[in-house]
């Protein structure tokens, strides 16, 4: 049934000229801003939403997907050409991208990158076709318990994975859930933490929050470490790579996407990870092991073909069961919502219209990133050498403008504004911020359901622990504490030891 | 930068918060709500966030916060807060004199406060980007822009 739709999908996007466009235009924006050291995927995503707000739901949602593809993308360039990864994602792959730089075979590097991402995320996207519809059937199972126990899991994922400290990753997630108290309880309709201001009635609107969060925080990260940090050129030699040198990269590839799809669609993963999971794995089967880190074209196609998969993998969750898989998917969960669509699993009853285009849009972003990054490398590689002094003044005029935009209200630009400076110095004192994000998404679900649950269950608090699809979620949540709880202490004890040696010796 | 103060510092603040938002939260009630009522939910997070801010200013103390803290460099931080002065009072002037002129000046006082100093260049830049960004906005998306004085009473 669910190829039925998918095929159906197809003929409405590819009957629609216009459609394609948008994919074109979403792919090429999520490329540039993926590429441009110092703009992560997120804030892409987060400066380009507003763009789509004028566009039909189906066409919005095409432009945002390609941006979220050629963002993941976009950031192993800057990765290979200047050692800087464009987005987190792309971490992985400078290890052996830049290598392969130095020796004068850049651009060769990015067309492997290229050829793997389209791999890879083809795998990504198939999966998630194919997986998401039957994932959502399950949801339908699930009442408010077992979305407040979803929202919980979803919130220690996230905390544990969170960066240096998990007790700063929980501070600040908690911070984002209380932001979600601010305005009309929407179960009593009691107005909280308004501070008498009508412009909170309605709550701390997303965008504004994002754009604060992701743009604001990183213009302003980006004009301090100006005055340190110089800007690096780059120079990129020839793109295509022959198909010699491609065949035997296939398994890699191939593999790296299925693995980079399964590792995406566990929520708080994410596609840095998925990226590191699968370079290790491509080291560990390599027939030439010595050569990774040296410029090896597995070490490249491994992780780019796995964090291009994690796009559709991170889709998964997000689109069945409202949960985001990662900050930039809860970006576009965000985005969803404001285009009027709930992500859950009656999404898939009630949208099909909306859900298969979203399917094969996905995979169509995936032909159009082959073509647009062979051709276009060269373009984007220069972009890389923009003056940076001028290039964030014009991010920060988007910023106030994207923030500006949703409501066409100045209140939401001085919102944004304070809330960026407020994660610049986050970012300072070594909190994260992507908790707060999530936060964002999961709080309304967490306390709305939690209340919904207690109401059912006449304030028996045993009803989560009593059904057990919430049972086994919470139990995973208490598990997911523990073992990153032993697996921080055990890496503060290697660094002590490490630290204890250095000073013996 | 010593992060065993920032933390002990950022520990307290937070202590503080959460003990106001408590405070607050319990005069949210509503009537025909079951005893889980509005101020549940924030009262339950602002005692989850007193424990945590709890935690984190027993560890600064006890030196276990080693976390390496990002210094900050004084000129960046002290151009930081030039942009965010001429954002300020970028948002007054996009009110009184509209988007198209005081974008313009934003972009060319930006542009001059991070170090470029050559006039007429900046000044193009501004104007262009201005154009191309009013063009984008107001003419593809329908995004009515501030027009300050400027604007048409119909």
């Amino acid at each position: 049934m669910s190829v039925v739709y998918l095929l159906e999908a197809f003929q409405t996007i590819l009957s629609d000229p216009s459609s394609l466009l948008f994919i074109l235009t979403g792919v090429t924006a999520g490329i540039i801003v993926g590429c441009l050291p110092g703009l992560t995927a997120t804030m892409g995503c987060a400066l380009l939403i507003p763009f789509t707000f004028g566009l039909p739901p189906i066409q919005g949602l095409l432009m945002l997907m390609g941006i979220f593809t050629g963002g993941i993308y976009g950031g192993s360039i800057s990765g290979i050409l200047i050692r800087t990864p464009g987005t987190p994602a792309a971490a992985a792959t400078l290890l052996d991208g830049y290598p392969m730089a130095q020796k004068g075979e850049a651009g060769k590097a990015i067309g492997i990158g290229t050829i793997a991402s389209f791999v890879g995320g083809t795998i990504g996207a198939l999966i998630m076709a194919f997986l998401a519809p039957q994932i959502a059937d399950f949801g339908l199972r699930f009442g408010p318990p077992e979305f407040f126990a979803l929202a919980v899991f979803g919130l220690t994922m996230i905390i544990s994975i969170s960066g240096e400290s998990l007790l700063k990753g929980a501070i600040a997630a908690i911070l984002g859930l209380l932001l979600t108290t601010i305005g009309y309880d929407p179960l009593s309709g009691v107005p909280r933490f308004t501070l008498e201001n009508d412009n909170l009635l309605g709550g701390i609107t997303f965008i504004p929050a994002l754009i604060g969060m992701f743009g604001f925080a990183q213009v302003f990260r980006n004009i301090e470490k100006m005055e340190v940090v110089p800007q690096v050129k780059s120079k990129v030699g020839k793109i295509l790579p022959s198909f010699k040198e491609v065949k035997p990269l296939l398994p890699t590839m191939t593999k790296s996407g299925g693995m980079g799809a399964i590792t995406g669609s566990v929520p708080g993963l994410g596609c840095d990870v998925a990226a590191f999971v699968a370079y290790g794995e491509a080291k560990r089967t390599s027939k030439k092991p010595e050569e990774f880190g040296k410029g090896s074209h597995e070490g490249i196609a491994a992780p780019e073909a796995a964090n291009n998969g994690a796009t559709g993998g991170a889709m998964i969750p997000m689109l069945t069961l409202g949960v985001p898989g990662d900050a930039v998917t809860a970006v576009l969960l965000g985005a969803l919502t404001i285009h009027g669509f709930q992500p859950g699993p009656l999404l898939f009853q009630d949208h099909p219209e909306i859900v298969y285009p979203i399917f094969a849009g996905m995979i169509l972003c995936q032909v159009v990133l082959l073509i647009v990054g062979l051709f276009g490398a060269r373009t984007f590689s220069r972009l890389i050498n923009i003056d940076i002094k001028v290039l964030t003044p014009v991010i920060f005029l988007l910023c106030i403008l994207g923030s500006y935009s949703m409501r066409f209200s100045f209140f939401d630009v001085g919102l944004a504004l304070t809330i960026g400076v407020f994660a610049y110095f986050m970012g300072h004192f070594k909190f994260p911020v992507s908790p707060i994000l999530l936060a964002l998404i999961l709080g309304p679900m967490a306390e709305q359901n939690m209340r919904r649950s207690l109401m059912l269950s006449q304030d028996d608090l045993t009803i989560f622990i009593s059904r057990p699809i919430s049972a086994v979620f919470l139990i995973l949540a208490v598990v997911m504490v523990i073992t990153s709880y032993r697996k921080y202490k055990k890496l503060q004890k290697i660094d002590n030891d490490a630290k204890q040696n250095a000073q013996k010796s | 930068m010593d992060s065993r103060r920032i933390d002990t510092g950022v520990g307290l603040g937070l202590a503080v918060l959460s003990s106001v938002i408590y405070f607050f939260a319990g005069q949210y009630t509503a009537f025909g709500v079951n005893t889980y009522g509005p101020n549940f939910f924030p009262q339950l997070l602002a005692v989850l966030l007193f424990i945590c801010s709890g935690c984190l200013v027993f560890n600064a103390l006890r030196g276990n916060s080693k976390a390496e803290l990002e210094g900050f460099h004084k000129g960046g931080l002290i151009k930081v807060g030039v942009t965010l002065a001429i954002a300020v009072l970028y948002l007054f002037a996009m009110q009184l004199l509209g988007f198209v002129i005081s974008s313009m000046m934003f972009l060319y006082l930006i542009m001059f406060a991070l170090g470029k100093k050559q006039h007429w260049r900046i000044a193009l830049i501004s104007i262009s980007v201005t154009a191309v960004v009013w063009f984008i906005f107001a003419y593809l998306l329908m995004i009515p822009m501030p027009e300050g004085i400027f604007s048409r009473s119909y």
